[in-house]
């Protein structure tokens, strides 16, 4: 298979050349081997072909569209409750980072629709996506560990996870698509336990965050395994249109909850964590660093959260005056946006488009592993925390 | 040596018939001997991995088996008939008849170095041994490297280019550990005079265990066996993140079980050398038996405690297993150029300063060496020391940015 890399090519990173291999005329092959769609690293269905000479990879190049669903096609196509509908496909895309992307479509949905959301279901909607948050990077956080060759981060993080996901089952039903929230508001109002059964939640995050940091932030193999690698400079993270905590590991305090902030975020208190050098180890930290503030946010906004309707003006059917909107959000892997059409008529968006970040992301991997080992390039893969199924769409 | 000269002088209660040689030079003793050990191994192996995973899943919040047996005490030998009855797939590509005989090749090297293990003393037998080789050190070190020849063969017959990176990982990393093992074993064979692994034991027991006397040593060799094992965080041969088990990946049912057996028995097998070399064999605890000669009183405790000294062996051998578990329930993985580095700029130096400190034991006396040994633990507390400086500078390479946000009017008032 051929593999043409443009014109970053393989002569700016020296191939193999060992004296003994000149002296003695020998043939070296380049290897090519093909990693994925079924690998254990590749996070799900994602496909590279690496061209090896020894341990070095020359020239990598990617395969995506493997979790391709037409979730942005399926979204045009409902009938009845089409724009209810549509978030049903969304939560299927990103199924880590669910609860942020449900926010940001409904959004984007009640700016094109001019429906309110009252304070409560406001609140409810951040302590949510705050967590939701903190879900997905705790899965960044064993899928790191498991690709860096250890084995236990992934249980550490299953178990919070768990927590997380027993707390989203008591509040909407189901645990990892919980399709929750609604135009103008929320499905139902959470369970009369709920400040109580968060609170608890954070206490037992604030301690996962510290057992996590414990078991590999400063442990050297991993800092020798992580730091400088897969690095990407500020610039080129720019030119590239990266986003979320790749973006900010090169040192750029790009995030949109304060650039522009949405629904309530300018209420709260937080600090945006960036990194000075853009590598494995710096995205590792940020992660980490990120899963803290949001749970001082979800701590603020358990402290304020209202009473009150959780439901705004929205109309039963929906039918959006013509027009479009846009709406872009800070989910756990970066600026994540939905932009929606009306066509004035319909009962379904006439054009449904996500802008999902892993896939910009993914555009650095190929900077990131040419030149390095194979080990490195999972790693390098890791870090950028991709999820096929919004990569895909 | 003719095979006559490697038979040992059997133990007086030995009836003769037991110990004639029987079929080319070997004994009936000889092939009982093989056939406990053999089993023994098979048996242990399957407790071990019990264990493991019960090891494995308290370390990672989980219970590990629970539901064969109690507390989950017959998982393995469930896993083992469910190996036996899985179908054995040849790949299409495979090399067939290499490919078949590879498992073979990788456990039986390993089987082979149990035989000069000294286990100890079981009651009346005062050293259970099954071949007391006077050259017990070379041997193992010369036969488990013919393991290499199994992996490289399970790599390349898979017809797999993953299998294939797993192998060349495998043979190089074999190749560069087994030169700082050979070195730290140097050291043992300095401090003890002999080759014969029964007599370091020997020389551990009348003076003071080798852990003491050659720290550098048994950290290397640790290490080093480890390396060979390619357990994590050495597995870079198998690398499961990486390139998804290595030679191994095209195997399946007990041709898979072979290696996997080879793996464990080789932590077993691993781990009671380390006792034997570093930990005074059976010896229940260091100086014991000083304890006997300078309170004489306390002898027939000291002889009692002695006759049970397979099981202070076990004791110590288990304790050096859990260890290994616990370091690959814990550490994340090395990359090759980085494991190349630690055996050849690292472990080499070291074993070679730790040779040259045995040379100043058995020259110029304790003191001496003593005073060396001093020095050079500094200096390995020094270079860690430095690295935990190293480790903070890397942790503060984030900072927390605070953005201020001007909060709205009307968001205010409300």
């Amino acid at each position: 298979m051929a593999i043409d890399v443009g014109e970053r090519s393989i002569d700016a990173f020296a191939p193999v050349s060992a004296p003994a291999v000149e002296e003695h005329n020998l043939d070296t092959v380049e290897m090519t081997i093909n990693m994925g769609p079924q690998h254990p690293s590749t996070h799900g269905v994602f496909r590279m072909v690496l061209a090896l000479a020894g341990e070095r990879v020359q020239a990598a190049e990617p395969f995506i569209g493997y979790l391709h669903r037409g979730a942005e096609k399926l979204g045009e196509a409902g009938d009845v409750e089409g724009y209810r509908k549509a978030v049903i496909w969304l939560d299927r895309t990103d199924y880590l980072s669910v609860w942020p992307n449900e926010h940001c479509y409904m959004m984007a949905l009640e700016k094109l629709a001019g429906i309110t959301v009252p304070e409560r279901a406001e609140y409810l909607r951040v302590i949510l996506s705050e967590l939701g948050r903190v879900n997905s990077h705790c899965m960044f956080y064993g899928a790191f560990g498991a690709d860096a060759g250890a084995t236990t981060p992934f249980m550490y993080a299953f178990a919070l996870r768990e927590e997380l996901y027993t707390l989203f089952e008591a509040v909407g039903g189901a645990r990892m698509f919980p399709n929750y929230f609604r135009p103008g508001g929320l499905r139902e109002d959470v369970p009369a336990d709920f400040v109580e059964r968060v609170s608890k939640t954070v206490d037992t995050a604030y301690r996962a965050c510290d057992e996590f940091e414990a078991l590999l932030t400063t442990n050297e193999i991993f800092l020798s395994r992580t730091r400088g690698i897969g690095v990407i400079s500020a610039e080129r993270a720019i030119d590239l249109g990266l986003s979320g905590p790749v973006l900010r590991a090169t040192g750029i305090p790009l995030d949109i909850r304060k650039v522009e902030p949405y629904s309530i975020y300018d209420r709260f208190d937080f600090d945006i964590p960036v990194g000075t050098r853009g590598d494995c180890y710096e995205r590792y930290l940020i992660r980490l660093q990120e899963m803290r503030q949001s749970l001082m946010i979800v701590q603020q906004a358990l402290r304020d959260l209202p009473g009150g309707p959780i439901m705004g003006n929205a109309p039963k059917a929906m039918r959006p005056p013509k027009g479009d909107s846009y709406q872009r959000i800070e989910n756990a892997r970066g600026d994540f946006g939905v932009y929606l059409v009306s066509d004035g008529r319909s009962a379904a968006p006439y054009r449904v488009k996500y802008r999902s970040p892993c896939f910009v992301n993914l555009q650095a991997l190929n900077e990131m592993v040419v030149g390095a080992y194979v080990a490195d390039a999972v790693l390098a893969l890791g870090s950028i925390d991709i999820v096929l199924g919004e990569v895909d769409r | 040596m003719s095979s006559d000269a490697l038979l040992i002088e059997a133990p007086s209660w030995m009836p003769d018939w037991l110990i004639a040689p029987l079929f080319g030079g070997f004994s009936l003793a000889d092939f009982v001997g093989l056939f406990v050990l053999l089993n023994f191994i098979l048996f242990f192996v399957m407790f071990e991995i019990w264990l493991e995973r019960k090891v494995g899943g308290h370390i990672q919040l989980r219970r590990g088996p629970l539901h064969v047996g109690p507390h989950g005490a017959l998982q393995s030998p469930a896993d083992v008939l469910k190996l036996l009855t899985k179908e054995d797939l040849t790949p299409a590509a495979a090399d067939k008849k290499t490919f078949r005989m590879a498992p073979y090749l990788v456990f039986v090297p390993v089987f082979l170095t149990f035989l000069v293990i000294p286990w100890g003393a079981l009651g009346p037998i005062q050293n259970l041994v099954l071949r007391p080789f006077d050259l017990a050190l070379v041997y193992l070190v010369a036969i488990p490297a013919a393991q290499a020849i199994g992996l490289v063969i399970a790599g390349w017959s898979s017809g797999n280019k993953y299998a294939l990176l797993g192998s060349a990982r495998f043979v190089a990393q074999l190749i560069s550990y087994e030169l700082p093992m050979v070195v730290a074993l140097l050291g043992v064979a300095v401090m003890s005079q002999s080759l014969s692994l029964t007599r370091v034991v020997e020389v551990q027991r009348e003076s003071l265990w080798f852990i003491f006397l050659q720290p550098i040593g048994f950290l290397i060799f640790l290490i080093a066996s480890m390396a060979e094992m390619s357990r994590t965080p050495f597995d870079i041969a198998i690398a499961e993140s990486e390139i998804v088990g290595g030679p191994f990946i095209e195997y399946s049912g007990m041709r898979w079980g072979m290696f996997f057996l080879a793996e464990f028995a080789a932590v077993f097998l691993n781990a009671a050398l380390a006792v034997s070399l570093f930990m005074g064999g059976g010896e229940v605890i260091p100086l014991w038996d000083q304890i006997g000669r300078w309170v004489p009183a306390a002898a027939p405790v000291v002889d009692l405690v002695n006759q049970g000294g397979v099981l202070w062996f076990f004791g110590k051998t288990l304790t050096l297993i859990v260890f290994i578990q616990w370091c690959r329930f814990t550490l994340p993985r090395l990359r090759i150029d980085q494991l190349m580095d630690l055996a050849w700029k690292v472990l080499l130096p070291a074993g070679f300063l730790n040779l040259i400190l045995s040379a100043i034991y058995i020259t110029f006396g304790f003191i001496p060496f003593a005073v060396g040994l001093g020095l050079s633990l500094l200096l390995v507390l020094f270079i860690a020391l430095a690295y935990r400086s190293r480790r903070r500078v890397a942790r503060s390479g984030i900072q927390l940015v605070t953005i201020p946000q001007s909060v709205p009017a009307e968001v205010a008032t409300s």
